[in-house]
């Protein structure tokens, strides 16, 4: 694919110009939202590219007052990694419950 | 304590996230109603509110049978964080139903958000079974895309910037298009200043404390400026409204409101403005919204405050 194909595939989103900078190694860390839309263009894996970007990390490697991550919320605190952890126990319990 | 950044994100990042939130609008046909009709949104984004949600304490109690104190204390700790979460496996939402009503269907919208923002999702699904998680610096980001997302699809684009444009300046403006699109006071207030075209400027300031010896006293929560009072005036810095603090004469004592008050700003070129200054009084907060409404000449006619903002 060109470099203005892969343009095009995206809608624009990602330019003939930033993924050249991608490629010569000039953007190491492209955002979230672009290497999303670069793994559906390519049939990649996604969760790979963050991995790969360095966006996704041991949990034991977050400190406690750092932003939480495993879970998505609207927190006014940042929750530590045991209490994150037991929520998403709970909520695989919320799920089992499920009425149908 | 000033609240940390919530919504700043990079031009191409914030174009992504309003073109998702202008198709889920799309998809709900929710553009021109009025309130912004938030449970079409998220049917239409096949999105379910838990019916009895993790915030439920029966729900907590049925976990209690299984799972260790321990666990079930540190679940509670978790939950007195948190407003609204997203269960990207079963495509549910949870949302704290203690909170105001209007604060509620901004949870719901930011919680969508995290649904209808492809990289969100697929990526939350993951961490379920894995001890790994998101880096702290990119879980910032998806949440101030989150808030940006419900802040689009609350005020539908620019629809609440070009109603405010046509009404008058001052406190009635934002209370009046809270109503309408169902928004609370403070996210209006917050959109009413940052995306006006004239100067103005919002603290959104903690209740009014009375402390002994040293009288009244606000913590700055948080402060928006649109870009042309950023622009000509800077961003203020202040942390609490308290003391000989020039604002001070605003903050409503045992009042709903403050009505229009003469202030002096200058401006970064040292130039003096005459400003209006208003304050609005809720449970949760108090707003105070000022406005230049003339620059004064240098044989200055009034010389009530001198109060500078440019640091």
């Amino acid at each position: 694919m060109s470099l203005r194909a892969v343009e095009e595939a995206s809608e624009k989103e990602v330019s003939n110009a930033y993924l050249s900078q991608i490629e010569t190694g000039k953007i190491l860390q492209p955002s979230p939202n672009i290497l999303n839309t670069l793994s559906e263009i390519y049939k990649i894996d996604y969760f790979q590219l963050m991995e790969l970007a360095g966006y996704v990390s041991p949990t034991n490697a977050r400190d406690a007052n750092e932003r939480h991550g495993r879970v998505a919320t609207f927190a006014e605190h940042n929750l530590t990694p045991e209490e994150e952890s037991e929520l998403l126990h709970f909520l695989q319990f919320l799920r089992s419950k499920k009425p149908k | 304590m000033r609240k940390p950044d919530d919504s700043s994100l990079t031009a191409s990042e914030l174009k992504t996230v309003e073109k998702h939130a202008k198709l889920a609008l799309d998809k709900a046909s929710g553009w021109g109603t009025f309130p912004t009709p938030v449970d079409d949104v998220l049917a239409a984004a096949r999105l379910r509110v838990a019916p009895r949600s993790a915030f439920d304490m029966r729900r907590l109690y049925e976990y209690a049978k299984q799972a260790s104190a321990d666990a079930i204390q540190k679940v509670k700790g978790a939950l007195s964080k948190v407003l609204g979460l997203y269960d990207a496996t079963d495509s549910i939402i949870h949302i704290d139903d203690q909170v105001g009503e209007s604060k509620q269907k901004f949870l719901k919208l930011h919680e969508t958000g995290h649904h209808e923002l492809p990289a969100h999702r697929k990526i939350f699904t993951f961490f379920e079974d894995c001890e790994k998680t998101l880096a702290p610096e990119i879980a910032d980001q998806f949440e101030r895309e989150a808030n940006n997302f419900a802040r689009y699809v609350l005020f539908q684009g620019s629809t609440f910037k070009d109603m405010a444009a046509d009404e008058v300046m001052g406190v009635k403006s934002p209370i009046k298009l809270a109503k309408k699109f169902g928004a609370s006071n403070y996210a209006a207030f917050r959109e009413f200043v940052r995306t006006h075209h004239r100067p103005c400027v919002v603290y959104a300031l903690e209740p009014v404390e009375y402390v002994a010896g040293t009288g009244v006293t606000a913590t700055v929560r948080r402060v928006e400026t649109s870009p042309s009072f950023k622009a000509q005036f800077g961003s203020p810095d202040d942390t609490v409204i308290s003391g000989d603090h020039p604002l001070v004469q605003l903050l409503p004592i045992g009042r709903k409101m403050t009505r229009p008050t003469n202030l002096v700003y200058r401006d970064k070129n040292g130039e003096q403005h005459e400003c209006l200054g208003e304050a609005f009084n809720t449970i949760h907060n108090v707003f105070l919204l000022i406005y230049p409404v003339k620059s004064l000449t240098s044989s200055g006619l009034i010389a009530s405050i001198n109060f500078s903002v440019t640091k």
